[in-house]
């Protein structure tokens, strides 16, 4: 877990909304993760997003309450945020068409996961779960944010999280876990029947 | 084990984290988002000392999503954030012109002092809401984008979208493209597929706090309720909650009557946003959204529509 124990950047963040000079310390402290963040979902535009994310917390960083949940959860969901509009208007083939329902950087994701050689029964085993599951899921598998942090940056609350993120785990368990060789009677009674 | 692990406990887990390490960024990409945190408070703070604007209160400012969304993005509009500041601080002193009959200025209007967009676009909703409501299968938008540039020909592309309640197609310059997918239009932080228009409430004052939520400032509301209004099967309900809801945005004004890029006479209702001016071309008389005009710093984009309504058949 690295999020943010001491509670440095929620002060940070809390005190930037009437000194904007304090927001540097965020800016400084939070991007080599942000940035992870958009180079595993769109390595393209990683570098462009990142800005992007900090212009839009700068320009928002007043709606920041601490008490409703840490600085790195609410920088997280307005990466995501500005994720999901750059996949819209990615989406779009020509401008003021709708976009699709299913602004999911999956593709990209599984990409990834291709190139990592990650064994094909695992990229297919994340690939079967509901997007909303898999995206929890990889909030806290490769942003390493707490299952609270990620129900604050796709907006639910911290017991929907945990409920699909167990959920998820189930699943992946139920597919991943190596299913043992069929016993030699089985063997012998299937070939009696073919 | 922490709590995240218990959820990180199965077969394969260990590669998938792994699956997920990257390179830290440069110091170029480090440095860049910072000089673009750095302008944008510079313009703040520019725009507090010459006091041309309100300061943001947290009444103003709902948790971020993009401005804009469908818009500037990325290093377009990290430029414009340069440019604007740069404006803010006194170093450049730009000209508006008021928008001309034939909405062809690349430079936005000035916007009128008196503000009747509230009683208009009331007015334009009583309108809306006496249409007739359609069942047909399917939502046929024709439209044309104009892209225009201060130093460059105008791009243009005409296009005609078919949508239905489980995907939608895209008829541009003679290509099909078929969409698997389903229709679907931004409501605050939200997509919203047909059968969920059909469920949206009508009641403005809900409708703007649901298209303002996830925003950063009234831009994308306007932006969306356009956006839905100029192509979207929204019922005439809804159509007629939108009107009321965009004239109850702080900002919204009525420049006065306009012609849309293919010569039609309507009113523009403008909202100055911060990256730039979002105008909506209304024809009063039916509560058609003719068109929408987006003045950015490197020029004009224009969303005309020209043919919008229930298709009982694609083709």
């Amino acid at each position: 877990m690295t999020g943010d124990a001491d509670g440095d950047s929620d002060a940070q963040l809390t005190r930037s909304a009437a000194d904007s000079a304090a927001f540097a310390a965020l800016v400084r402290r939070h991007s080599p993760a942000l940035h992870g963040y958009f180079v595993r979902r769109r390595p393209g535009a990683a570098d462009d997003l990142l800005a992007e994310a900090w212009l839009q917390a700068f320009a928002t960083r007043r709606t920041f309450d601490a008490a409703r949940g840490s600085a790195r959860g609410w920088l997280f969901g307005v990466a995501r945020n500005v994720l999901a509009a750059h996949l819209r208007k990615a989406g779009r083939d020509v401008a003021g068409a709708p976009a699709p329902l299913d602004s999911d950087p999956w593709e990209a994701v599984d990409q990834r996961l291709d190139a990592g050689a990650l064994a094909p029964q695992l990229r297919h085993a994340l690939a079967g779960l509901p997007p909303d599951e898999r995206e929890l899921m990889l909030l806290v598998a490769w942003e390493q944010l707490t299952p609270s942090e990620a129900a604050a940056v796709v907006g639910i609350p911290a017991a929907t999280a945990r409920t699909r993120l167990r959920r998820a785990r189930g699943r992946l368990r139920e597919r991943l876990t190596p299913t043992p060789e069929p016993p030699q009677y089985m063997a012998a009674t299937t070939g009696d029947l073919a | 084990m922490t709590e995240d692990q218990t959820y990180l406990d199965f077969p394969g887990a260990d590669a998938l984290q792994a699956a997920g390490r990257v390179a830290p960024p440069s110091t170029q990409v480090l440095d860049a988002a910072m000089a673009a945190v750095r302008a944008a408070a510079d313009q703040e703070s520019a725009r507090q000392r010459t006091n041309d604007q309100p300061r943001p209160t947290r009444d103003d400012l709902v948790v971020g999503t993009p401005v804009a969304a469908r818009r500037l993005i990325s290093g377009r509009r990290i430029a414009a954030v340069f440019a604007m500041a740069a404006v803010a601080a006194g170093l450049v002193v730009a000209t508006s012109t008021t928008a001309t009959p034939t909405g062809t200025s690349t430079a936005a209007p000035q916007h009128t002092a008196d503000n009747g967009a509230t009683a208009f676009l009331d007015g334009v909703a009583q309108v809306a809401d006496a249409q007739p409501a359609s069942a047909a299968p399917y939502w046929r938008v024709q439209y044309k984008n104009v892209k225009t540039g201060p130093s460059q020909r105008p791009l243009s592309s005409t296009a005609t979208v078919y949508a239905s309640r489980s995907g939608y197609m895209i008829e541009s310059n003679g290509h099909v493209y078929k969409k698997g997918s389903a229709a679907a239009w931004s409501v605050g932080g939200k997509l919203v597929g047909w059968d969920g228009l059909d469920r949206l409430p009508t009641d403005p004052a809900t409708l703007v706090g649901m298209l303002e939520a996830g925003q950063s400032d009234h831009s994308g509301a306007f932006d969306q309720a356009g956006t839905i209004l100029g192509g979207s099967p929204a019922g005439p309900q809804l159509r007629a909650g939108l009107f009321q809801a965009l004239g109850r945005l702080p900002g919204v004004k009525v420049v006065g009557t306009v012609r849309d890029s293919i010569g039609r006479s309507g009113t523009e209702v403008i909202y100055p946003g911060a990256w730039g001016a979002e105008a909506l071309i209304i024809d009063p008389k039916t509560s058609t959204l003719l068109a929408t005009v987006w003045w950015q710093a490197d020029g004009r984009s224009d969303t005309t529509y020209l043919s919008t309504g229930p298709a009982m058949t694609i083709g």
